[in-house]
C-alpha cells in the first residue's frame, strides 16, 4: 500500500510543483536571451538609443526578478510540502485519507519520501536554471579546469586523505550527503509532529496550535541536543579529546554521532506523529 | 444471525463533555438501520468511532469481530458529512484512487451510476456544484461491495428529487449480507427504507427496535415516535 500512497502523493503534489519549476526554467531561458541581446554591440548600435535603454532596463529588472524567483522556488517548495501534510491529513481531506485501509506509518512515510524527492528535485531545477543563465564558453572552461584539478587533487591526495581520515574522499562525500539527508528527514518529521500535535496546543485553531507545538518541540530538541553533547564531552572525555591527536577519528566520530543523534530524533518525531495521528486524531 | 457491529460499554469524552455514555448494543448483519437523534446527540461521534477516525475513551467496538483498524477499514464504506474530495481531481481520477485502495470497488457500477446522473467522469470536481459533489461522493461509497456502510447525513444537503435518487441508489446497490447504518434527523424521508432504528439522545441509546414492531405494536410511524420521544 505504501507504493500506491506514494504514487498518489507524487501525482497530487506534482500539480503544484511542476508549473513552478517550468516557470523558473522559462524565466531562465528568457533571461539568457536578454543577456545575449544586451551583450551584442551590433544590436545596441542598430536600434534607437531609447529602445536600447528600455531593453537594458528590462534586463536589469529581469535579473532582480530572477534572483527573487530562485529563492521563492526553494521557499515555496518547502511551504507546499508543509501545507500538503496539513491539508491532506488534518482538514476535510483527512476523512478520506484516514479511512483508507492503510497503516498510519505508511501515510507518514509516503509524505516524507515525496517531500524529500521534491526538495532534491527543486535543487536540481535551480542548478539547471543557473547553468542556463550563466553558461558560457569561459565558465565552461573554468568548470572543466576546476573539475580536472579536483580529480587530480583527489587522485594525488586520496592516499594521504585516507591515511588521515580513515576513509577515501568519495566515501567522505557520501557520508556528508547521507548526513544531510538524515538531517532533512529530522527537520521534516519535526514539522509533521508539530502539525499532528497541533490540536493539543490550541482548541480553536490547529494551525496556531502547530506553531506553538513546533516552538516547544524545537526548544526541547535544542536542550536535549546540548545535554547529549555535554554528556559526550564530559562522561566520555576521550570522545572528542581525539581531536588534537587524531583529526580523522574526531571527524568520523562527529559524523557518526551527529548522524546517530539525528536518527534518534527522527525516530522520536515519527513516534509522536504516529501517536497523535493514530490515538488522538480529532478532525473537525 | 451474526452481528456486524457490537458496542460494549462504549464511552467517548471530549474533555469533560460526555459525547457518548456507556453504549452497549449489537447490530445484526443484513439490515438497513437508522441512527436517529437530534443534533448533538452523538450520531456523528458514534460513526467516527466505528470508522476509526476517533478512539474511544473507554469500552470496545467490534466490526465483524474486529477492533477498528486497517482490517476493519477494508470492510467499511464510509460517507462522512464532510466533502472530502480533492477539488483538483477529475471524477475519473477519483475512481482510479478508489480502485487502487479498495479491492471491493466496482468501477463499472460507479461509471454506470455517474452516467445515469449525467455526471461526466472527465469533469473536474471543482467545476461541480455542491449537491453534485455529494452525489459523486455517495456513488464512490456505494460502488464498494462492503460489509458495512456508514452513511452520515447522506441526504442532508440535496434537493428532494435527488433524495429519492440517493435512497434508490442505496437500496439498489445493497446486497442482503451488507448492513447500512444511516444517520439522519430527516426521518420521514428515509423511514420507508429502514429495517431497524436506534434513537440516540444525549449520548445514550434510548430505544432500539425494528420499524415493523413500532408500526404493529404502537400503530405509529417512526417519525411520530421520534417527535414524541424528543419533544422539546
Amino acid at each position: 500500500m505504501l507504493g500506491k500512497l506514494l504514487k498518489h502523493e507524487i501525482s497530487a503534489t506534482a500539480r503544484m510543483f511542476i508549473p513552478m519549476y517550468v516557470v523558473l526554467i522559462i524565466t531562465s531561458v528568457v533571461g539568457k536571451f536578454f543577456i545575449w541581446l544586451t551583450s551584442k554591440e551590433a544590436f545596441i548600435d542598430s536600434v534607437p538609443e531609447s529602445f536600447a535603454m528600455l531593453v537594458s532596463a528590462l534586463s536589469s529588472i529581469l535579473t532582480i526578478l530572477y534572483s527573487i524567483l530562485i529563492v521563492a522556488v526553494l521557499v515555496a517548495t518547502f511551504i507546499f510540502i508543509v501545507m500538503r501534510f496539513y491539508k491532506n491529513l488534518f482538514t476535510d481531506e483527512g476523512y478520506l485519507m484516514f479511512t483508507l485501509p492503510v497503516k498510519t506509518p505508511s501515510l507518514i512515510v509516503s509524505k516524507l519520501i515525496s517531500a524529500v524527492l521534491w526538495i532534491l528535485f527543486s535543487l536540481v531545477i535551480v542548478i539547471i536554471s543557473l547553468v542556463v543563465i550563466f553558461y558560457s564558453g569561459e565558465i565552461a572552461n573554468m568548470l572543466k579546469e576546476f573539475w580536472s584539478s579536483l580529480t587530480d587533487y583527489v587522485a594525488r591526495e586520496n592516499f594521504n586523505f585516507k591515511d588521515t581520515y580513515h576513509v577515501s574522499m568519495p566515501t567522505f562525500a557520501v557520508e556528508l550527503i547521507i548526513l544531510m539527508l538524515i538531517a532533512l528527514c529530522a527537520n521534516l518529521l519535526m514539522i509533521y509532529s508539530a502539525i499532528a500535535m497541533g490540536s493539543k496546543f490550541s482548541s480553536k485553531s490547529r494551525v496556531s496550535g502547530a506553531v506553538k507545538a513546533y516552538l516547544v518541540i524545537y526548544i526541547t530538541t535544542q536542550i536535549a541536543t546540548s545535554i547529549l553533547m555535554y554528556i559526550l564531552f564530559t562522561v566520555v572525555p576521550d570522545f572528542f579529546g581525539a581531536l588534537s591527536e587524531n583529526q580523522g577519528d574526531a571527524i568520523q566520530s562527529t559524523i557518526i554521532s551527529t548522524g546517530s543523534i539525528n536518527i534518534v530524533f527522527c525516530g522520536i518525531y515519527f513516534y509522536i506523529t504516529n501517536f497523535f495521528m493514530k490515538k488522538r486524531l480529532n478532525l473537525d | 444471525m451474526s452481528n456486524i457491529l457490537e458496542f460494549k460499554n462504549l464511552k467517548k469524552q471530549y474533555g469533560k463533555f460526555n459525547a457518548l455514555n456507556d453504549i452497549t448494543i449489537s447490530l445484526p448483519a443484513g439490515k438497513i438501520i437508522g441512527l436517529l437523534g437530534p443534533n448533538g446527540s452523538g450520531k456523528t461521534t458514534l460513526i467516527k468511532l466505528v470508522s476509526g477516525l476517533l478512539i474511544p475513551t473507554a469500552g470496545e467496538i467490534l466490526i465483524d469481530g474486529l477492533n477498528p483498524g486497517t482490517d476493519s477499514k477494508k470492510v467499511i464504506s464510509y460517507l462522512p458529512e464532510k466533502n472530502y474530495l480533492n477539488d483538483y481531481m477529475k471524477v475519473s481520477q477519483l475512481i482510479d484512487f478508489f480502485v487502487d485502495f479498495y479491492s471491493d470497488f466496482d468501477k463499472t457500477a460507479a461509471l454506470d451510476m455517474l452516467s445515469r446522473l449525467d455526471i461526466d467522469p472527465e469533469r473536474k470536481l471543482k467545476t461541480l456544484s455542491k449537491g453534485t459533489k455529494e452525489k459523486v461522493q455517495l456513488i464512490m461509497v456505494m460502488s464498494r461491495k462492503a460489509k458495512l456502510y456508514l452513511l452520515d447525513e447522506p441526504i442532508g444537503g440535496v434537493d428532494p428529487a435527488a433524495r429519492d435518487y440517493i435512497l434508490d441508489t442505496i437500496i439498489s446497490n445493497y446486497n442482503n449480507e451488507a448492513t447500512i447504518l444511516i444517520s439522519t434527523h430527516l426521518i420521514a424521508d428515509i423511514e420507508s427504507v429502514l429495517d431497524e432504528f436506534i434513537f440516540l439522545k444525549n449520548g445514550e441509546v434510548i430505544m432500539q427496535s425494528s420499524v415493523d414492531d413500532v408500526r404493529e405494536q404502537q400503530g405509529k410511524s417512526v417519525d411520530a415516535l421520534f417527535r414524541e420521544a424528543f419533544k422539546c
